[in-house]
């Protein structure tokens, strides 16, 4: 919570395809890994992938945009910028962008990713942010699920 | 160029189209924007500000904005104009009412400046409940036939079903004169 009240209430990702939700947040600082780990696979089978912010502000925002960066190795390698301008006083708002898959043999290999992506989410206001999350290294492996059902057993 | 991504944020083509969807309160504009975006229909609680979504439809993407209607909030609906190609103005069919409401806030946006010229298309929805007054009916009441400075629509929907949602959207991407994939 930042003085402008600038709170994200949930993240959703969904594929366009099925419309199945695969990733559902509540909050800006819940982070489970377990579930972001095995969504790294999820993610990279989809051709298109939208994922949803749902966020509140108390005062009003005169200049709010999001920028999405993902790292890898601490590089940024994509960068996306949407631009909402004003945010109403008191308001609840969302905002649902869709990103499509570079196609098979352009995209970095599963293993190349594995522990070496994060995502940066920042929100802004003019030149000043009021929000901002940045997601651990991510570990991709493919086999996730079956090695925690053999734990579960 | 030899270099490997993840995604493509965006497919490189085209300029993204804005549309902005207006109305009173209840009119059913925000499940009119997850018909849009091909989402399942859930119930919605009021929008107390924005709902932003990119559609794709056509080989075009589109910024669709969803505005709260409430009363109080009305007022802040001009700062959405600069984001708008088109106008989509949604109205509650069963709410004869506020028709009359509805006919106020749609003849003071066809004063705006910043909208001068953009297509219009009304969607005279929940025609899926009994009661509904019917297309021809919304647009009497919001004496669609005086409009000359822009092409503008009416149209019939449910956006519960989906029924007359997809006619509506071509008649709008008709009337940008886009090229499109089919």
């Amino acid at each position: 919570m930042t003085e402008t009240g600038f709170k994200v209430e949930s993240i959703r990702m969904r594929d366009c395809a099925t419309k199945k939700v695969f990733f559902q947040e509540q909050g800006w600082e819940t982070i489970k890994p377990l579930r972001e780990m095995h969504l790294e696979k999820a993610l990279l089978e989809c051709e298109s992938v939208a994922t949803e912010y749902t966020f509140s502000v108390d005062t009003e925002l005169e200049d709010l945009k999001l920028v999405q960066q993902m790292l890898m190795m601490g590089n940024v390698i994509e960068e996306f910028k949407f631009e909402f301008g004003f945010a109403m006083p008191g308001s609840t708002n969302s905002f649902e962008s869709i990103i499509y898959s570079a196609g098979k043999g352009n995209m970095y290999p599963p293993e190349l990713l594995s522990g070496n992506l994060q995502t940066i989410v920042t929100f802004v206001d003019g030149d000043k942010v009021v929000g901002e999350k940045i997601s651990p290294r991510r570990k991709t492996v493919p086999d996730m699920q079956e090695k925690q059902d053999e734990l579960t057993k | 160029m030899g270099f490997l991504s993840l995604f493509s944020f965006f497919k490189k083509q085209e300029k993204k189209m804005g549309m902005l969807v207006l109305g009173l309160d209840n009119a059913g504009k925000t499940t009119i924007l997850a018909q849009l975006a091909d989402e399942e229909i859930t119930s919605v609680a009021p929008t107390t500000g924005f709902n932003v979504k990119t559609v794709q439809h056509a080989g075009l993407t589109m910024n669709v904005w969803d505005i709260g209607g409430q009363k109080a909030i009305r007022k802040y609906w001009k700062r959405y104009f600069k984001n708008a190609d088109c106008i989509i103005f949604v109205v509650d069919s069963t709410d004869q009412p506020r028709l009359e409401e509805a006919a106020v806030e749609f003849s003071q946006l066809l004063t705006e400046p910043e909208l001068k010229g953009h297509p219009i298309l009304v969607f005279a929805n929940k025609q899926d409940l009994s009661g509904a007054s019917t297309a021809a009916e919304v647009a009497t009441a919001l004496d669609l036939v005086t409009i000359s400075d822009r092409p503008w629509q009416i149209q019939g929907c449910s956006a519960k079903t989906g029924e007359g949602i997809e006619a509506g959207l071509q008649w709008l991407l008709k009337s940008l004169d886009l090229p499109t994939d089919k």
